[in-house]
């Protein structure tokens, strides 16, 4: 149990404050100021703030602010992972954001602001903070979701994400409150002593607690029936934003479930295990099946990243040190070929929209062999096909599954990757075996960032399905609260 | 422990009950003798001339953001006052990092022609 307070835990997150508030200034020196110079000093924060989150992950536990952040090396590993999504986001978003003359300092400045509340969700250990956060990531992240706003699905896409996350938020507040009123106490460490033995919570309250905190999480993360929002929002975004959103959100709401669920209320888990394995069930094969009608490739893609929660949350229910590890691998390897497989969307277009519709894809095997080459392997890695390092995501959450007693829930789990295997691979399908339309125009976005951007993911997803292991005894490491 | 909101379900049920059966009774026992007079919208006693506006342009919002800043920056300043010889050093701190990052938004609101009408 974290005891040693100091403030240096927060200085990641100051990094990126920092940076927000340096672009802030620098646009109202000279307003509505456009250029790479944004990405650059975005780029620069991002960077700086992963740096300062490595040089924790060899302290001991700490926690600041009177408890209410904690730096352990779960959080190192979840801010690894947030800041690889934004930076990734970072590097794909000036040529998309320049085609349509969004180049703008306030975005790159909502991006660090956003990035900043899901690594500090990550470290939370009092649900206030939680609370705080999650508003931190959501507030950037609806302008961000409608910042083309002449475009109507843009604007569809923000208020929607808006409204429905304003009435998610009521029920995580709800939550705490109840938290509060069974427990006496917000901080997550205490309110686990409370629920253990000879502590003084009333059970009931905090049943009802956790329930709500589940609606609240599991909605930001995107699983069934809380997605609702998610198809829409991934859709109508600027796919940067998309790209963004898919990874380093669903991240921080992970570590947030990890930390409120496993760590908080372990007690509980006989209540709470069950509910959440039946959510689980529901997001995997509900989201595989949705997935499959889908013809625009955003919202088949948006619907894949809602199965993917499913999967992630079944390590969850694991409840178990193996859990926590396999997640944070399937969290790790999920942002890298979400982020990579959004990019591939990014690459192709006509004159100067995306192509998103299936029926565009046909024949690009034989137009671009290699972008389509990648786009395809980003899709198999999503579906779990062996060599590469989705296949070991999936693999270590069934393992943690079944090493629970939850081998049915594996089993259900693999039921739905074969139907969700079907879309990634009809994509595929369409590239290679299909020919082109006649009279075609077609183009590939050319700009670094995004190639860039495309190998680092290439590289994560690669290294992960060769040296799997490497990656699980890091994450194995990254017990929160130091084990 | 439940036991002390008693009295509030039960004022919620009778301020329920007094709005249903009011409603009802005026419903019933009132006299009818409408003409085209009494139908129509009524607006400080003079015929309607415009229809309500429905759109504000959207500078009310940027002056209301304004305000809001400077609301929250009051609010927070009364205990902070009274507590400030508790810890002085730390409350100067915190106090001037919240001051800087209002004033950042503030210069970025100003610079950004947040302040002119027109």
């Amino acid at each position: 149990m974290p005891v040693v307070q100091h403030w240096t835990v927060l200085l990641p997150e100051l990094a990126l404050v920092g940076g927000a508030i340096f672009l802030l200034l620098i646009d109202a020196a000279k307003p509505s100021q456009r250029g790479p110079h944004l990405a650059f000093i975005t780029l620069v924060a991002v960077v700086t703030s992963g740096v300062l989150a490595f040089f924790q992950w060899s302290h001991p536990t700490t926690s600041a602010l009177g408890g209410m952040v904690v730096g352990d090396k779960f959080g190192v590993f979840a801010r690894f992972i947030i800041l690889g999504a934004g930076f990734l986001a970072t590097l794909t978003a000036p040529a998309y954001l320049h085609r349509r003359g969004l180049d703008r300092a306030e975005f790159y400045a909502l991006l660090l602001l956003s990035t900043a509340g899901m690594t500090l969700l990550a470290v939370s250990s009092d649900l206030v903070m939680v609370f705080i956060t999650i508003e931190l990531l959501s507030l950037a992240l609806y302008v961000m979701a409608g910042f083309e706003r002449g475009r109507l699905e843009s604007q569809e896409a923000s208020m929607k994400y808006f409204l429905l996350g304003a009435f998610a938020s009521a029920f995580l507040l709800y939550g705490i409150a109840f938290v509060f009123g069974g427990t006496g106490t917000t901080n997550l460490l205490r309110i686990r002593a409370e629920t253990s033995l000879g502590g003084v919570a009333d059970f009931r309250l905090v049943g009802l607690a956790v329930a709500l905190l589940a609606v609240g999480l599991g909605f930001k993360a995107a699983m069934v029936p809380f997605h609702m929002w998610t198809p829409d929002a991934y859709q109508g975004a600027p796919t940067p934003v998309t790209a963004f959103m898919a990874g380093g959100t669903k991240a921080a709401a992970f570590a947030a479930l990890l930390r409120v669920l496993v760590l908080s209320v372990p007690e509980l888990r006989w209540d709470w295990q069950g509910p959440l394995a039946a959510l689980t069930v529901l997001t995997v094969v509900f989201a595989s099946i949705i997935a499959v009608s889908q013809t625009d490739v955003k919202r088949m893609l948006a619907y894949s990243s809602i199965s993917h929660a499913g999967f992630v949350a079944i390590a969850v229910v694991a409840a178990s040190r193996s859990g926590i590890a396999a997640a944070l691998v399937y969290l790790l390897v999920y942002t890298a070929m979400t982020i990579g497989a959004f990019g591939c969307v990014m690459l192709f277009r006509d004159g100067d929209g995306e192509r998103v519709h299936l029926a565009k894809y046909s024949g690009l095997g034989v137009r671009r062999p290699a972008a389509a080459a990648l786009f395809a392997f980003f899709l198999f890695s999503l579906a779990g096909i062996p060599p590469t390092g989705g296949f070991w995501a999936k693999w270590y959450v069934f393992f943690a599954a079944i090493r629970s007693h939850h081998a049915w829930l594996a089993i259900v789990a693999v039921g739905a990757s074969v139907i969700a295997a079907f879309f990634y691979v009809r994509v595929a399908v369409v590239m290679f075996m299909q020919e082109p339309p006649e009279g075609d125009e077609m183009e590939l976005d050319s700009s670094v960032g995004l190639k860039i951007a495309l190998a680092l993911c290439l590289l994560v997803v690669v290294a992960v399905g060769v040296a799997p292991g490497f990656f699980l005894h890091l994450a194995e490491k990254a017990l929160p609260f130091g084990g | 422990m439940l036991a002390s909101y008693l009295p509030i379900a039960f004022l919620l049920i009778l301020a329920g009950a007094f709005a249903l059966v009011s409603v009802t009774l005026s419903r019933l026992i009132s006299p009818k003798d409408p003409s085209p007079q009494k139908l129509m919208p009524y607006e400080c006693g003079i015929a309607e001339i415009d229809p309500p506006v429905e759109r504000f342009p959207v500078r009310f919002y940027l002056v209301a953001m304004l305000f809001v800043i400077f609301d929250v920056e009051v609010i927070l300043f009364f205990p902070w006052a009274l507590s400030f010889k508790s810890f002085p050093v730390f409350s100067l701190i915190a106090m001037s990092v919240f001051i800087f990052m209002l004033g950042v938004a503030f210069v970025y609101e100003w610079r950004n022609g947040g302040l002119e009408w027109d």
